[in-house]
């Protein structure tokens, strides 16, 4: 009869704390976290973009990757009922990734702690700044915020650098490398909103969850054999009217992203 | 029978010594009967700038500010009493100087231009030419025991300022230390750095007050301020703003603009941020400096290479220096040569001209608090 007694009350406390559980996801063990690591890679092959590294282009030319940034706005993990917000905003600088040869991972990655844990199927970022967080500018920002960045602001659109991708062409083809380009973009049209679905990411209590977010280069810059960016005769936007340049840019990014789950 | 003699010498000394001390007056470092009641320091702030942060264990209080202004522009801090931190940082030079390379005690010259503390508060990404400090209450001790600067050790500094009665005051009443012994290169550093943050100098300039619709540019402004941001197809593409942008005309990044020429990043005769990194790709970078009130300046870049204005614009004009091997070039890559015509010339001269605030020197907390004697 004691043990019965003790025994109910053992079920009650669980079921209660379960419960509590539900009611504020504050379960101190019932998180983990999810780290994104980036792979800046220039075509099939799979090398890693450098300042120092030749890619072949369609137009017959050699061209290097010397930077490559861009914002990454309101990142969330969901299933087909609720999501979870990662972060409204991060920055990530591509720039010369450095290979951990052990991992087979690069330097640049951005890692989310105090995601709760769960079985999650999709996950969804945008490109550049999403339009609420694009109508403020550096100053409403602590020093702390990547949005507080000038370097980051263009105000001639009165909006963020989304993306900086920036290189060299070998046009004179003696390795000089001599003809550069810069590619900015920016504005509310130009944002894109990029969503993994059916990706299953599952976030285990006081576990890292790892993915790897591959970004091809080339596909950012070429859609095919004879439909690519122009870098010979429009080697720069950076300026307004410049938005058929960005728009061509930003519409390639879904092809250029590929996400892999990586396992232990 | 000696041993007993000498201990009741010993006995009676020690009470003579004790007696002295009861009767004695109080600890004359004491500094507990000064009142500490610090009135918090707001700055004036233009609309539209970033915020000022500060450390949480240095806000700015009117007292820390005054005790910072007199320790700037006091010679007390360098070894012979020569030299202030006004000697090379002089207000009515942007706190700047005349010097293309910097002169200490006795003519030491220094390996850099004196850099304008115009906005030094808004700077994050690491002070100096080079990055190499980090906080504005550490950067303020190099200066003092540098050498060729001031070349004094900071516990000298610190004695005189424990044996200074003013000073004494005035750190009890920034800081609430209750003894003289208090006073350390940790305070004088928080001191210094409260005053350096009041610099905030730009927001009258013709630029914001045209932005703000006080009065309007002129036509050769406003193409030049197209110019300098990029701002229209029509216009030529300046570049600047990339690197000098609004509003306060840096990006306090750390970049190669072009100006040295070398043909291996090792070769860059002072390695700048690559020293402090120990990065090869970082030789040759350096932080870049404000435009605000550059027509107070007689020296450009950290060498003080260019004298005029239009000895600047002929570099970017040029497109500067760039190495030919790809693999040695950390200039970047929006440093190219932009073919201005004169006119397009005269009109970016005629914008920057727009960047000159000089309504500072009127602000009583920025002058010499020693001027007159
Ligand atoms: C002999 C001239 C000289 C004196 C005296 C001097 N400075 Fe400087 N100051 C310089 C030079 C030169 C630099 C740049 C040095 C470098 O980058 O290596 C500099 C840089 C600075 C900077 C960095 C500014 C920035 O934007 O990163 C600060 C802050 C500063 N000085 C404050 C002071 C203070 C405070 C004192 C007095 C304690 C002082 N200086 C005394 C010449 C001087
Ligand atoms: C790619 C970035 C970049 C661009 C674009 C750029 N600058 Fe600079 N600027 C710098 C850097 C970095 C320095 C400091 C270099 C040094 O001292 O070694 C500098 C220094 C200067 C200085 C010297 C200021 C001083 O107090 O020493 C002036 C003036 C200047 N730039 C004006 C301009 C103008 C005008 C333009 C546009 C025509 C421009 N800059 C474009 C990066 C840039």
């Amino acid at each position: 009869m004691k043990n019965l007694f003790l025994y109910s009350l053992l079920l009650l406390s669980s079921l209660f704390l379960i419960s509590c559980g539900d009611d504020d996801d504050n379960g101190a063990d019932a998180v983990g976290t999810l780290e994104i690591f980036f792979e800046p890679v220039y075509g099939d092959s799979g090398d890693l973009i450098n300042r120092t590294s030749n890619f072949d282009y369609p137009d017959g030319h050699e061209i290097r990757i010397v930077v490559s940034e861009l914002f990454l706005g309101d990142l969330k993990v969901g299933t087909g009922s609720e999501e979870f917000i990662l972060s409204d905003i991060e920055y990530i600088d591509l720039s010369d990734p450095v290979l951990d040869q052990s991992s087979g991972l690069t330097d640049k990655f951005i890692a989310f702690d105090n995601v709760p844990a769960g079985a999650y199927n999709f996950l969804e970022f945008g490109i550049g700044v999403p339009p609420a967080l694009n109508a403020m500018n550096p100053s409403d920002f602590g020093s702390t915020n990547p949005l507080s960045q000038s370097s980051l602001y263009w105000d001639a659109w009165d909006s963020y650098i989304f993306s900086k991708l920036e290189g060299r062409m070998d046009l004179a083809g003696d390795g000089s490398f001599s003809h550069l380009f810069a590619y900015h973009s920016g504005g509310d049209e130009v944002y894109r909103i990029l969503q993994a679905q059916n990706f299953p990411v599952e976030i285990r209590s006081g576990e890292t969850t790892r993915i790897k977010l591959t970004i091809d280069h080339n596909k950012l810059l070429v859609r095919g054999a004879d439909d690519y960016m122009d870098i010979e005769n429009k080697p720069a936007a950076h300026s307004t009217g410049h938005l058929d340049i960005m728009n061509y840019l930003a519409d390639n990014y879904g092809s250029a992203f590929t996400l892999q789950l990586l396992t232990d | 029978m000696n041993w007993k003699f000498t201990g009741v010498i010993l006995a009676v000394l020690s009470i003579f010594i004790f007696a002295c001390k009861d009767d004695s007056k109080p600890d004359e470092g004491d500094l507990t009967f000064i009142s500490f009641d610090p009135v918090p320091y707001n700055p004036d702030i233009p609309a539209g700038w970033p915020q000022l942060e500060q450390p949480a264990d240095n806000p700015m209080t009117q007292e820390g500010v005054q005790l910072g202004r007199r320790l700037f522009f006091d010679p007390i801090l360098s070894l012979d009493s020569t030299i202030s931190c006004s000697t090379c940082h002089i207000p009515e030079k942007g706190f700047s100087d005349d010097n293309p390379l910097a002169v200490g005690i006795g003519g030491a010259i220094g390996d850099r231009r004196t850099m304008s503390l115009v906005n030094v508060g808004f700077v994050n990404s690491g002070l100096f030419w080079d990055g190499r400090a980090k906080t504005l209450e550490e950067q303020a001790l190099h200066p003092i025991e540098d050498p060729r600067e001031m070349n004094l050790s900071l516990s000298e500094a610190v004695e005189r300022l424990q044996n200074h009665g003013d000073y004494s005051t005035r750190f009890r009443k920034a800081f609430g230390i209750n003894h003289i012994r208090e006073i350390n290169a940790d305070l004088l550093g928080k001191a210094l750095a409260q005053f350096q943050r009041i610099i905030i100098v730009g927001g009258e300039s013709k630029f914001e007050r045209a932005m703000r619709g006080e009065l309007a540019f002129s036509d050769e402004e406003l193409e030049g301020r197209d110019m300098f941001f990029d701002a229209n197809l029509l216009s030529l593409d300046a570049e600047c703003a990339h690197c000098h942008n609004r509003p306060l005309f840096t990006t306090n990044e750390f970049l190669n603009n072009g100006i040295t020429e070398v043909e291996r990043l090792l070769d860059h005769p002072d390695p700048g941020l690559g020293e402090v990194t120990g990065k090869e790709l970082d030789f040759g970078k350096f932080r870049v400096p404000t435009l605000i009130n550059w027509e107070l300046r007689d020296h450009f870049m950290h060498d003080g290479r260019f004298v005029s204005m239009e000895d600047v614009l002929d570099h970017y004009n040029s497109g500067g220096h760039r190495p030919s091997d790809p693999d040695e070039d950390n200039v970047d890559l929006l440093i190219y040569p932009l073919n201005m015509n004169q006119i397009e010339f005269d009109n970016l001269m005629a914008f920057l001209r727009t960047l000159s605030d000089t309504t500072f020197l009127e602000n009583p907390d920025l002058q010499d608090p020693f001027a007159g004697r």
